[in-house]
Formats: structure tokens, C-alpha cells, sequence
């Protein structure tokens, strides 16, 4: 018996055991609940991780907490793969499955799901592939910084064939098409039908066809099945009323997306994000699905218990016959200018939208009265307001709302850079990134909290010493901030390299922004401190 | 650079279903009103008692072990076992308690009989129903009626001792092998006698037909009729049709409010074509839907409850907090004060009826 898994449990045990540090969560999407997400993963919202969640569907009305940013996507299509990338220090933790974080995602849904780590190299390296080619397409946003998670992960060849599928490399019905053999007894599909899926059923068929002529079997729960020669169906049957006394709980849909193609010695099973549908499988171009699926080989056995004895629940399925009316097609994005999200740091605030141009745009804080008209020059997708945050005025609680040219109030995600323990309040730089790469405050007189049993000089002499000028603070600090994020980094210098580097992209920006606390020579002092740590 | 592979040996799991929280149901307290209902219709029936032949196993188990409860206990586990044994694997739609541990622990032919497989057994959940059906008097032994049908289960073959190994569990019975004799108690004892004239009635009134085929919603649906039934059974049958216009749409528009933070646009239209206990879930629709479910029962003499969206919401929020006065969801000015408590999915109450379906099915009644 496989057990069932928790995503946020998951994620905490894996936490737990790597040492304190630098933690940053990737979390990609289709679609998202705040309330589900935040309940969820409450405990790694109360630490100092970084969490960047990209979505794929505008975010729901409604205030969410700002220790997390929001990045909607800049896809035609639908962006549609569920990926979590958890970075621990230099350890690296990789979900992929089928479910949203969404309250039916996260546990109301039959939905599949699998936690790989720096064992699963391939995969590891697909799914940097698969990252680097959102940020060919500049899918997210550049202020969501997929850097650090890209580099973290293994690399491969170019053109060397990886586990890891993506709609961004061709269509994934090719691909999957080059990818498997003959002589399969059947193919056993679980998945939501979306669309008109006739032809690409017809075209899996045909791969399986056989004397037995078993063919395809569907399961799904939904109320379109096409007849399709070949095909048979099956939907998931609730447990029985007597299975409540055991504390088993009802699924909703069938929405784990997994396709098995069942020989006598193995199965070769995909599974991930795609849908079967049209638009997933077979639609090319910029207004494809962004879709991610993983192909396994596995034992027939494994298989069968996966797919019949492992249900949750007391569930089982039933035979079915095809019948039903197609669900509507999920409309495409409007393909016209819109608002993606803003990123407020202090009383600036960067608007990202889909487009450039000079737009004027009415915001307002959610369901607020005060509204604020202003015309912004959009370029490369952003406009940058220096005072529009002050200006709004009231509590920006992570969302914003702006008018449609519908003349309809769409909700945006706000995202609050700089902040130090969600409060918003920006401390300094040095103190920043030492927050950021050892998820505790820096060390001093002030702060009050029991220092950590280590051995680090720097510590000693920030928290000892009554009588530090300014400068020798300044330099103990970034020492053992160049330090420590070195330490994070280890064994990985390409990760500490991009970590360096963006270190000094911030020192930069900070100069720039406020030039009487960075003269020259304290610029090039932290630049080398940051530099020469990893020697140290 | 990392080493070539096409695939992996990884096998994904399922996401576990989030367990449901005490209190995270029943959001505006219509269960009771309806288990009051289902109660006076269905006596002794729960939403758990499915198969007919626990009764017969009870009755035989009290009378073998002189109602030791570890011994009826013991003796369910190894019944249990014995089905799973029989069925696990095939298609054969035998349901019985503790199928899905079984499922899960997947015993072995040579391991010992477990000691504990479910926590709510047999004689737990078919308590009520046995004395119900008059198989078992108030101080707990058996009546000349439970004597006939322990008589009658023992007929089938039981082992003279407890089974010790999951292996002998092969020759316990099976909850689907009831002899035609056994099958004719059981019915006496469920349409017969005080109680069992009251299943019986309810079983006239709905009738044979309407049971077999249809779910719950659509026997009520049938009952929507404005004229008054002679029959007892039939009124009440009646009373839960237009009690399930109200709670239906009430509880679905009240978690609607919950998740959205009171937040909700729009108005409930005059004129909307009723399709009972079909309530949808985008904004507008179920604006509409819960319009014309509460004119309907408001029409049919069920509670008069305000169209109105704002007062509709206020009283939706009133009684809420009435019924749950310790542990609200929301607060006065719909703030959410529990998170991500909002059932998956809402449907109207079932008024047991699909347990006695079940269980009528089992005596051939069905």
C-alpha cells in the first residue's frame, strides 16, 4: 500500500531536515485559492522563506497575505502545470502532479502527485528546462527572479532526451508519440475531458490497438464521454455510505491526468498537468497550453495498485458508457492589453502588464472607495509609479483592483518587496539578505533573541561589543552575511555565483536609489566580501 | 551535467483527502429538522446500515456468546475477513465494515486474525436497528423472533470456533448468501411489527418502483405536488421535499457568502423556471435557482424566507450564528473566523433512504 501524500507535510518534513537557512518556494499553478494556499502552508508562511507563486488564472477577489508574491503569466494560452520547487539552502526538493493549490486541489480532488530530489537528476534537469524556457518566452515575470531555482537545479545537455515533457518543446502528443513502443496490451487514462477529444483518443487507440482489443480505457468522472471506437469508459464510483463509519471522507472530481501504457513487462505511464483535450496534446504556438507531464516506467503491478487498490477512500470504479454533452472550451485570455500584477516596494509601485504603450489606468484598493486615475508609459511590460503606493492610500493587503476596458473591476495580486517578517517595514540591505540566507535576523545588541550555539567570531564581536563605529559594523556585517550566504550555497558554486550576483544587482539598486550611504569604496568593500567568501 | 535517462522509476501517489473538521458541516442546523423526518419514516435505519444480514449475524453471534461483546467483536472481524477473502479482486459489489482497512492492510493467508480491524462495529451501528426490528429486547437478549433467525444464520455453516488464522475465514459466511428462509425473516422483521409497519408505510408511499431507480433527489422531486396526501408517510415524504427547497439553496448560497466574504453582487430575478434541487454554481445562477427554490416552497407552505438579497443574507447570517453559536464560521460583518471550512459538495439530505434501499435489496424486497 502507497501512502497518500500531503504537499505542505511534505514540504515541512523536507525543511526540517536540511539546516536553517536560505528557503525559497517556486510554486506554479493554473489555479489559485489564497485562503486554501495559506491555510495549507501556514507553517512555511511563519518562517522567512521566499514565496513566489506564478498563476496561470486571474487571481480570485479577495485580500490575501503579503508574505507571499503572486506572478500572473504572460501566456495567450493556457498556462496550466502544477509544480512546486522548493530550494533548502543547496538541497533541492521537486513536486510535480496534477493538483492546484486550490481547497480542491490540495485534498477534495482525486489528484496525483510525487516529491523528487537531488536522487532524481534527470528529472531535476527537465524541469530546469522546462523553467528555462519560461523565461525564453518571458512567460513570468523578471521581478519573480527564477534564477536562483534554475541554477539550483542539475543541468543537461542540450538536446539529451529528459523524463520531463513540456508543451513549450512541441506537441506533447509527438512527443510522447516518439517516446513509446509497440506491443502494449492497453492504455489506461485518468484525466478530466475538456474540449473534443475524439481524435486525439482515436490516435492513442490506434497505438494500442491489439487482437485482444481492449484499446483505451477512460476514467473520468465527468458527464462527457465521447464514443470513440476502442474506448471504454469508467467513472469513480463514491464509497459507501457503511465507509463514513471508518472516517473516510468523499472525493470531488477526477482530476489527476495520468496515461499508462500497459504492456506485459512494464507500464510506461505520463502523468502531470495535461489534460485530456485538445488544446493540451495537440495545440502548438503561443496559444498552446503550457503543459508539464513526466514519463515514468514502472512495474504493471505498480500500476494496478496505483490505480485500483491506493484509492482514497474506499473508491472504485464502475464501468460506464460513453454519452453526455462536451463541456464548453476554456476561453483563451483576452488577447488585448491588460494588467498583470504590481510590486510595491517602499512608496514606488511597478505595474506589469501584458503589453507596452501609454495606458491610463483607474486602481483603487479592493472593493475601496478611492479611486486613482493615472497614465503610465509601459515598456518591456512595466511602468514604474514612484509614489503611487503612498498616493492609494489605506492598507494594501496584496490585492489591487484595476478597470477593465469592460468597464469591470479585475482583482491583481500586490506584491510587497523589501519586507521584513510581513510587517513591510524595509530594514537595511546587509540585514535583508542575512535574513534572506539565514532566516534569522542579524545578530546584534538590539534584537534581543538568544543567539545560535556557532563559533563565528563576526557573530561574537556584533553582539559583544558595546562601542562599533558605524564602519566596523558595516564591515562585520557584510562579512558574515558573505559568509553565511556562501555557506547556503555549498557545494553548489553556480548557485553561489547567481546568489552573489544578486546580491551586488541589490547593492546597485540600493546605491542608486540612495547614494549618502553608499559611497564608492563601501560599494566595492561588500562586492569583494561577497566574492571572496567562498574561499573562506 | 547529469547522466542520461529517458525515464524514471518514480510512481506519483494520491494528494490524501483533507480530513473535514468538527462543525464544518450542516453550516445553517437543517440536519436535525431532517433527521427528525427521517426518523419517523425510517425507524431504526441509519445512513450506515446497509446490509440485512448483520442483522442475522448479530442475532446468531448474541445467541452464541451470550452477548460477550470482545467475542461478537472477534466474530465480525473474522466475517470480514472472510469477505474480503471471497471478494477482494473480483467485481462482485459486496460491501461490508472494514472493507477498506482490509484493502489497505492486505492480510496475508497465513497471519493471525487481527485483533482490530474498525472502530465502530456491527453491533454498534446495527444496535438500533435490531431492536428496532424487535430482534432484541431492552435488556439486550434475544427475542423468540432473533432466536428463529440466529437459528436460521447458523443453518449456513458457521465454524464451531473462532477462526485464529485469515485463511480459515474462508468458511464464514457471506453477507450476500442469505438462504431464501433467513431472507423471509429478515423481511418480517423489517416490514413487520410495530416499527416495521412504519418502514413498510414509507415504502408504500414512495413505492417500489421510484426506490429502485432513483437518488434521493429525485424521489423527493416527485413529492413537490401542492396537493395534501391521506397517507401519513407521504406528507411527511412531502415535508422533506419542501424542507430540501429551502436547505438546499440556503446552505449553498450561505457557503457561497463564507468563501467570498459576504461579498456578493448581483439580485435574486423575479421569474426563474424551477428545476428541483438543482442549484448551480456560478453567481447569477445560483441567484436564480435559490429565488425560484424559495418562492416554491414558500408556495407549498414550507418557510417564508425574504427575496431580497441583503435581508436574505442577513437572515442566512442570523441563523447561522443561532446555530452555531460556539464555534461560527463568520463573524457579523461576514468575516471569516474558521478557514476553509466549506464542504466540496452539497446536496439535499437523504432521509436514510438509500441505506433501506440497500437493505431491502439484500431481502429481496427490491
Amino acid at each position: 500500500m502507497k501512502d497518500t501524500i500531503r504537499l505542505a507535510e511534505h514540504l515541512n518534513h523536507f525543511d526540517r531536515k536540511v539546516l536553517a537557512g536560505r528557503r525559497r518556494l517556486l510554486a506554479l499553478t493554473y489555479e489559485f485559492d489564497p485562503v486554501a494556499f495559506e491555510r495549507q502552508f501556514a507553517r512555511l508562511l511563519r518562517t522567512h522563506a521566499d514565496i513566489d507563486v506564478v498563476v496561470g488564472r486571474p487571481l480570485p477577489p479577495g485580500e490575501r497575505s503579503i508574505r507571499y508574491c503572486v506572478w500572473p503569466v504572460r501566456w495567450r494560452g493556457v498556462f496550466h502545470p502544477k509544480l512546486l520547487v522548493f530550494l533548502a539552502n543547496s538541497e533541492v526538493l521537486v513536486g510535480i502532479g496534477s493538483a492546484n493549490l486550490t481547497a480542491a486541489g490540495l485534498g477534495e480532488n482525486l489528484e496525483e502527485w510525487h516529491f523528487f530530489d537531488d536522487s532524481d537528476g534527470p528529472v531535476l534537469a527537465g524541469v530546469r528546462r522546462f523553467l528555462e524556457r519560461l523565461v525564453e518566452h518571458s512567460v513570468v515575470a523578471e521581478a519573480a527572479q527564477l534564477n536562483e531555482i534554475i541554477v539550483s537545479l542539475p543541468q543537461s545537455h542540450p538536446n539529451q532526451k529528459l523524463p520531463v515533457l513540456s508543451s513549450l518543446d512541441g506537441k506533447l502528443r509527438d512527443q510522447v508519440g516518439d517516446r513509446i513502443a509497440s506491443g502494449y496490451q492497453r492504455l489506461d487514462i485518468v484525466s478530466p475531458i475538456n474540449g473534443r477529444p475524439e481524435k486525439l483518443l482515436r490516435y492513442l487507440a490506434k497505438k494500442v490497438k491489439n487482437a485482444a482489443g481492449t484499446g483505451v480505457v477512460v476514467h473520468t468522472n465527468q458527464g462527457f464521454r465521447p464514443k470513440v471506437r476502442g474506448v471504454q469508459y469508467k467513472t469513480l464510483d463514491d464509497p459507501p455510505e457503511s465507509a463514513a463509519e471508518e472516517g473516510l471522507p468523499r472525493l470531488g472530481a477526477v482530476h489527476a491526468k495520468l496515461y499508462a501504457f500497459v504492456s506485459k513487462k512494464w507500464v510506461d505511464l505520463f502523468w502531470g498537468s495535461a489534460n485530456l483535450s485538445f488544446s493540451a496534446w495537440e495545440r502548438v504556438g503561443a496559444t498552446a497550453n503550457v503543459e508539464l507531464l513526466v514519463h515514468s516506467r514502472i512495474h504493471p503491478t505498480a500500476w494496478q495498485q496505483l490505480l485500483n487498490r491506493d484509492l482514497p477512500g474506499g473508491h472504485h470504479w464502475r464501468k460506464a458508457n460513453p454519452g453526455g454533452e462536451p463541456q464548453p472550451l476554456e476561453l483563451l485570455h483576452d488577447s488585448g492589453w491588460r494588467l498583470l500584477c504590481a510590486v510595491r516596494d517602499g512608496p514606488a509601485l511597478t505595474l506589469e502588464a501584458t503589453g507596452d504603450g501609454v495606458q491610463t489606468v483607474l486602481l483603487r484598493v479592493s472593493q475601496g472607495t478611492k479611486e486613482l486615475k493615472v497614465t503610465l508609459t509601459f515598456q518591456d511590460g512595466h511602468a514604474v509609479a514612484p509614489h503611487l503606493a503612498a498616493r492609494l492610500g489605506g492598507e494594501l493587503r496584496g490585492t489591487l483592483e484595476w478597470r477593465t476596458p469592460h468597464g469591470e473591476w479585475a482583482t491583481i495580486p500586490l506584491n510587497h518587496l523589501s519586507s521584513v517578517d510581513g510587517t513591510g517595514t524595509s530594514g537595511s540591505l546587509v540585514e535583508l539578505l542575512h535574513l534572506r540566507y539565514t532566516g534569522r535576523p542579524m545578530p546584534g545588541k538590539s534584537n534581543g533573541r538568544p543567539r545560535l550555539p556557532n563559533d563565528d567570531r563576526d557573530e561574537d564581536e556584533l553582539i559583544r561589543s558595546k562601542y562599533l563605529g558605524e564602519l566596523d559594523r558595516f564591515a562585520l556585517q557584510w562579512r558574515l552575511t558573505a559568509v553565511r550566504l556562501a555557506a547556503a550555497s555549498r557545494p553548489h558554486r553556480e548557485l553561489w555565483e547567481c546568489r552573489v550576483a544578486e546580491a551586488r544587482r541589490a547593492v546597485q539598486q540600493d546605491a542608486t536609489m540612495r547614494p549618502d550611504r553608499w559611497p564608492n569604496y563601501k560599494q566595492e568593500f561588500a562586492a569583494r566580501m561577497l566574492e571572496n567568501a567562498w574561499l573562506e | 551535467m547529469t547522466t542520461v535517462s529517458l525515464t524514471t522509476a518514480a510512481c506519483p501517489s494520491w494528494v490524501a483527502p483533507s480530513p473535514s473538521e468538527p462543525g464544518s458541516l450542516d453550516a445553517l442546523g437543517y440536519q436535525l429538522r431532517a433527521d427528525r423526518i427521517a426518523e419517523t419514516l425510517l425507524p431504526g435505519v441509519t445512513v450506515q446500515t446497509h446490509r440485512a444480514r448483520y442483522l442475522s449475524f448479530l442475532c446468531w453471534a448474541i445467541d452464541r456468546t451470550g452477548g460477550n461483546e470482545i467475542e461478537i467483536d472477534r466474530w465480525e472481524i473474522a466475517l470480514a475477513v472472510g469477505e474480503h477473502l471471497r471478494h477482494s479482486g473480483t467485481d462482485h459489489q459486496c460491501s461490508f465494515l472494514g472493507k477498506n482497512k482490509l484493502m489497505a492492510r492486505m492480510p496475508a493467508r497465513g497471519d493471525a486474525l487481527p485483533r482490530r480491524l474498525h472502530v465502530q462495529t456491527a453491533r454498534m451501528l446495527y444496535g438500533g436497528l435490531l431492536r428496532s426490528c424487535g430482534l432484541v429486547g431492552d435488556d439486550g437478549c434475544l427475542t423468540a423472533h432473533g432466536q428463529c433467525l440466529a437459528k436460521r444464520f447458523a443453518g449456513t455453516g458457521m465454524p464451531q470456533t473462532t477462526p485464529a488464522k485469515i485463511w480459515t475465514c474462508e468458511r464464514m459466511p457471506c453477507l450476500s448468501g442469505a438462504s431464501q428462509l433467513e431472507k423471509k425473516t429478515l423481511r418480517e422483521a423489517l416490514l413487520e411489527g410495530e416499527e416495521g409497519t412504519r418502514r413498510n408505510a414509507t415504502l408504500k408511499a414512495i413505492g417500489k418502483t421510484r426506490l429502485r431507480g432513483q437518488h434521493t433527489s429525485m424521489v423527493l422531486a416527485d413529492f413537490l405536488d401542492s396537493r395534501a396526501f391521506s397517507n401519513s408517510a407521504a406528507e411527511l415524504v412531502r415535508e422533506a421535499a419542501v424542507l430540501e427547497l429551502t436547505a438546499l439553496p440556503c446552505t449553498k448560497l450561505f457557503i457561497c457568502l463564507y468563501q467570498s466574504g459576504g461579498k456578493l453582487a448581483g439580485e435574486i430575478p423575479n421569474h426563474t423556471m424551477l428545476q428541483p434541487y438543482r442549484v448551480r454554481d456560478a453567481i447569477p445562477d445560483l441567484l436564480a435557482d435559490v429565488g425560484a427554490h424559495l418562492r416554491r416552497a414558500a408556495k407549498l407552505g414550507g418557510e417564508k424566507l425574504p427575496l431580497g438579497l441583503n435581508r436574505l443574507k442577513q437572515f442566512l447570517l442570523e441563523r447561522h450564528r443561532r446555530e452555531k453559536p460556539d464555534a461560527p464560521w463568520v463573524s457579523e460583518n461576514w468575516t471569516r473566523l474558521r478557514e476553509g471550512l466549506a464542504p466540496g459538495r452539497i446536496n439535499v439530505h437523504s432521509y436514510r433512504l438509500m441505506a433501506f434501499r440497500s437493505l431491502l435489496r439484500d431481502v429481496e424486497v427490491l
